[in-house]
């Protein structure tokens, strides 16, 4: 065993693969910058680039691709209030007001760091208890995903803003959306109020894109200053990262990276819930919840490091079993398919060296990632808060059509984010809080699926949903978490009533 | 010495000439990259087939510019059908596509009339279907199950891959020739995966899919096939019965192929369709054909034409007696 | 503010109604027990959405009542509108008349609109249009990204 360990060092650690390797790093971390770009988009537009190659090296640069893509995104959603993936939304909640009271390079540092740790969590989980996991995972029923479901919606309520009634509406506006376009179950179409635009239904990523970085260049538009973040504001602190800081962090971020991990390994929730149940949870589980939202640190640390932890827990199905969970990692399966491996529990077997080629490539992409994030963020980075929106904002826009465009080649999804750009503009205008719709369009699908799968293995009987023990526990979960957030609303009007 | 030089340039010219037809097609054809479209995300069986043959065609440089492979899975695959329909008949825009589209025909479902729509070039592989069931059922053969099942009506649940898709008329077929129809539970799923998934978790009993699915979990040991769906027997699924052992007839197979748009000139398919007979055949794409127990065989577009009627036929029947109201 | 909030919670109310009539009727089905159905889900959101739409309405509406309008967040000027406007305009231009030109036109227009149309700086936005129109389509070629053909490039 430990022969081929050394083998796959060696395979992988030779200077072209590491050259190539970074060279795809950098370039899904410049993906991940850009809003508009995807991380998921960097990595099925390199597939075909990497045919020629053997199955190792081709691997090695999709998951540092991959990598690259996911961290990046903390970049502009700090210094640009504009999420670069649908993974970093959460991250704007505190890093965008860090940036504007001068704590950008602050932001970034403790970010990046997290990324490397809830990439190292998620890797050692996939180096050590891949099977036993994948076989858990399995285990996740229809009526499993319902509770997982619902305890992702609480989050909503928390995340509404002062308005719990207006984030409800948006949640169930959200919810609405999801029903335009092919039921998930049969195919009929529905709901496409005789567009044909509107049969391939609205996905949540361009959605995502549109509420949150289209929406916020149009409210960019008339602002006074020439630049997105005020002019005197602009780089106060330098960045840097001490032990202090990471011990204040040491909960959140294992907490965070075990949500990451959670949430990446069940195919269908999305991994782009991650960063915001766990900035959620974190909110919930801090002594000065009041201050999220306003540039506590740990609200960029959380969303940061849990979406970091996805990418090594979506390769544990994928590996142990060969059912890929996503987009990315079925192209992944699609390219070791192409290369003669049959993911699976017999690839273990057959091509030891395979997989332990794939640990090797998964760490050495975390580490270059976070070389490359560190060493640019107190320099480089920093600089984008110096380019004049006038430049900004239209090249982002670009982004954010070609981007959603090169998602499916769809003209549809190009319009939804244009339409969403809109719609996400008049709820900003007018207070109604945008997280929830992004929250329900990435669950709302699959909670339909799921809910009516279950109810026919049941026979109609939602009994199941309260009697199978991991339901069950999600389902405490949920209540809990509902639970903590209403008392802590009461307890801060509570306090400010007494003080005011 | 005239007659000479004269006799020369004639050869000259008539070799010229040759060439010039030697080289195939209108103006030189393919002088740009060929797209493939596939109406199915990454990762999937048409995908790979198509990835496989672009590979191919680029390795052996059998056409003379790279073969693209574009993912369009939205609305169905019905925006990928619709790009293809809408492309300009040049002959650069392919679609890659089978079977299921003629049971989406039959259900009403596919909004589009594909006979006139499209030009069929060629097939290029033929999937099997089978019927599995985890290892660790006691059932051996279909007969067995199939016993089994109507002992203990509504017990069993059969995974459908796929609502209206060509492995849930497999099912269908298969459990109409046996008289369970109404005897078990259909359990709707998406997809390959997910089927495998519940499989795996026990949330279904059996499943019909297409070979290739399959292949890599009958490998692992995971999977047992009951029934291969065809009247030949399977080289690698050596203990699975076979259609007519169970009075199946017409066994419904998934013929995959190439489509380009109406109306591309007759000199342009015959070099695609050149092209593609030399790259299925060659021993790289039988392989990887063989690792999916899949069959990778060319049928030209006029001889596949009317074997693909004959399965719209057969299709159109199976959804009659399921009372499929269009 | 408040009357703006009515009136999209008004459209948000018929939105919700419209989801829960507009499902084709599924034209065949061998899955048994499901309950929901097609038509299910969509009805239950949106009656829900209806529902809490219009509860929210009376709430703004009394809120408009006693403490009067409230100011809107953030701020709009008519750049906001031409900008929004111009981005139609993009997606259009991409899909029936080409990629690069629509991409060219639309950084210009943009830009001009972010310096209130005035062409103190027009050399250099010029500059900035053609030159990320090309990383663009070099980007798109680099890629082999398909694009279905237009009119123009």
């Amino acid at each position: 065993m430990s022969g081929s360990l050394l083998d796959a060092i060696a395979v992988v650690m030779q200077p072209l693969l590491l050259l190539e390797m970074l060279g795809g790093v950098i370039l899904g971390i410049m993906f991940g910058i850009i809003p508009g770009l995807t991380a998921t988009l960097a990595v099925v537009l390199l597939i075909p680039l990497t045919y020629g190659m053997d199955a190792i090296s081709g691997v090695a640069i999709l998951v540092g691709v991959y990598i690259g893509g996911i961290s990046g995104g903390l970049v502009s959603a700090i210094l640009l209030g504009m999420p670069g993936t649908p993974s970093s939304i959460a991250t704007v909640f505190d890093g965008f007001p860090m940036a504007k009271q001068g704590r950008g390079a602050k932001a970034l540092s403790m970010g990046i760091f997290g990324n490397l740790f809830g990439t190292l969590v998620s890797w050692l989980f996939l180096i050590t208890l891949a099977s036993q996991l994948a076989h858990l995972a399995l285990k996740f029923g229809p009526f499993e995903y319902v509770a997982v479901i619902v305890f992702g919606f609480t989050t909503v309520i928390s995340l509404s803003g002062d308005s719990i009634p207006k984030g409800v509406v948006s949640c169930l506006f959200g919810l609405v959306v999801c029903t335009i376009g092919s039921d998930p179950v049969i195919g009929v179409t529905r709901n496409t109020l005789g567009l044909e635009l509107l049969e391939s239904g609205i996905n949540a990523v361009p959605a995502m894109i549109g509420l949150f970085v289209v929406a916020e260049v149009f409210r960019n538009i008339a602002s006074e200053s020439a630049t997105i973040v005020e002019d005197d504001l602009k780089v106060a602190d330098k960045g840097g990262i001490t032990w202090a800081d990471v011990k204040a962090s040491g909960w959140n971020l294992v907490r965070s990276s075990l949500i990451g991990v959670a949430i990446g390994m069940l195919p269908g929730i999305g991994g782009s819930l991650a960063n915001i149940v766990a900035y959620d949870q974190a909110k919930k589980g801090a002594k000065d919840p009041e201050t999220y939202g306003t540039g506590n640190v740990q609200g960029v640390i959380a969303p940061e490091a849990a979406n970091n932890a996805t990418i090594g827990s979506a390769l544990i199905p994928m590996l142990a079993l060969g059912i890929p969970g996503d987009v990315v990692t079925a192209a992944l399966v699609g390219g070791l398919m192409l290369h003669g491996l049959q993911p699976g529990p017999l690839l273990f077997v057959d091509n030891p060296d395979f997989v332990y080629g794939i640990y090797v490539a998964f760490l050495i992409g975390a580490l270059m990632m976070f070389g490359v994030m560190y060493l640019a963020s107190n320099s480089l980075l920093p600089k984008l808060l110096l380019v004049p929106k006038k430049y900004l904002l239209p090249v982002v826009l670009v982004a954010c059509s070609v981007g959603c465009y090169n998602l499916n080649f769809s003209f549809t999804d190009m319009w939804m984010s244009l339409v969403f750009g809109f719609i996400g503009f008049g709820m900003a205008t007018l207070r109604f809080p945008i997280t929830p719709v992004v929250i329900s369009m990435v669950l709302g699908t699959t909670l339909e699926n799921q809910l009516r799968l279950a109810l026919v293995s049941s026979e109609g009987s939602p009994i199941p949903l309260f009697t199978q023990p991991i339901s069950l526990l999600f389902l405490v979960l949920a209540v809990l978490s509902v639970a903590l957030a209403l008392r802590k609303k009461k307890l801060l009007a509570q306090g400010s009533e007494e003080n005011g | 010495m005239l007659k000479k030089s004269f006799v020369s340039m004639a050869l000259v010219a008539a070799c010229l000439v040759l060439s010039a037809c030697a080289r195939p097609g209108a103006a030189g054809f393919p002088t740009k990259e060929i797209r493939i479209i596939v109406p199915y995300k990454a990762g999937g069986q048409s995908d790979l087939a198509a990835r496989k043959i672009a590979e191919i065609s680029q390795k052996q440089g059998v056409f003379l510019h790279p073969i693209l492979v574009v993912n369009m899975s939205g609305a169905n695959t019905l925006e990928g059908l619709r790009a293809v329909r809408d492309a300009k008949p040049d002959g650069y825009t392919l679609l890659l596509h089978h079977t299921t589209m003629l049971t989406m025909d039959a259900l009403g479902t596919l909004n589009l009339d594909w006979r006139k729509a499209f030009d069929m070039v060629c097939q290029v592989m033929e999937v099997p279907y089978v019927v599995s069931v985890r290892s660790d059922k006691p059932w051996l053969s279909m007969t067995e199950m199939a016993e089994d099942i109507k002992a203990n009506p509504g017990k069993y649940i059969m995974s459908v891959q796929g609502v209206g898709g060509s492995a849930h008329f497999a099912g269908l077929q298969i459990n109409q020739a046996l008289g369970i129809t109404d005897l078990v539970k259909y359990m709707p799923l998406t997809g390959g995966n997910d089927s495998a998934a519940a499989m795996m978790a026990g949330r279904v009993d059996f499943r019909p899919a297409p070979s290739s699915d399959v292949a890599r979990f009958f490998r692992g040991g995971e999977e047992r096939v009951l029934l291969f769906l065809s009247d030949t027997p399977s080289t690698v699924y050596k203990d699975a019965q076979l259609a007519n052992e169970l009075g199946i007839k017409n066994p419904i197979k998934m013929r995959s192929g190439l489509f380009t748009t109406h109306g591309v000139p007759a000199d342009v398919i015959k070099v695609l369709q050149v092209g593609m007979k030399k790259i299925v055949n060659t021993p790289e794409f039988q392989e990887f054909m063989e690792a999916q127990v899949v069959d990778g065989v060319y049928i030209s577009g006029d001889e596949w034409l009317p074997l693909f009627e004959a399965d719209a036929q057969n299709i159109k029947g199976i959804a009659k007696t399921v009372n499929i109201k269009q | 503010m408040r009357k703006w909030t009515i009136v999209a919670l008004i459209m948000l109310a018929a939105f919700g109604v419209v989801c829960m009539l507009d499902v084709e009727e599924s034209s065949f089905m061998v899955v048994s027990d499901d309950l929901l159905g097609a038509t299910g889900f969509p009805r239950i959101v949106g009656g829900l959405l209806a529902l809490s739409s219009a509860i929210v309405l009376a709430q703004t509406f009394l809120d408009l009542k006693r403490k009067g309008e409230e100011p809107i967040s953030g701020k709009i000027d008519f750049r906001t509108g031409l900008a929004m406007i111009l981005a139609v305009a993009y997606v259009l231009g991409v899909i029936h008349l080409g990629f690069a030109i629509s991409t060219f036109f639309f950084l210009l227009f943009l830009t001009l609109v972010f310096d209130n149309l005035k062409l103190t700086h027009i050399k250099g936005i010029l500059a900035y249009s053609a030159g990320l129109t090309l990383v663009a389509h070099y980007f798109f070629k680099v890629f082999k990204v398909y694009l279905p053909d237009t009119i123009l490039f």
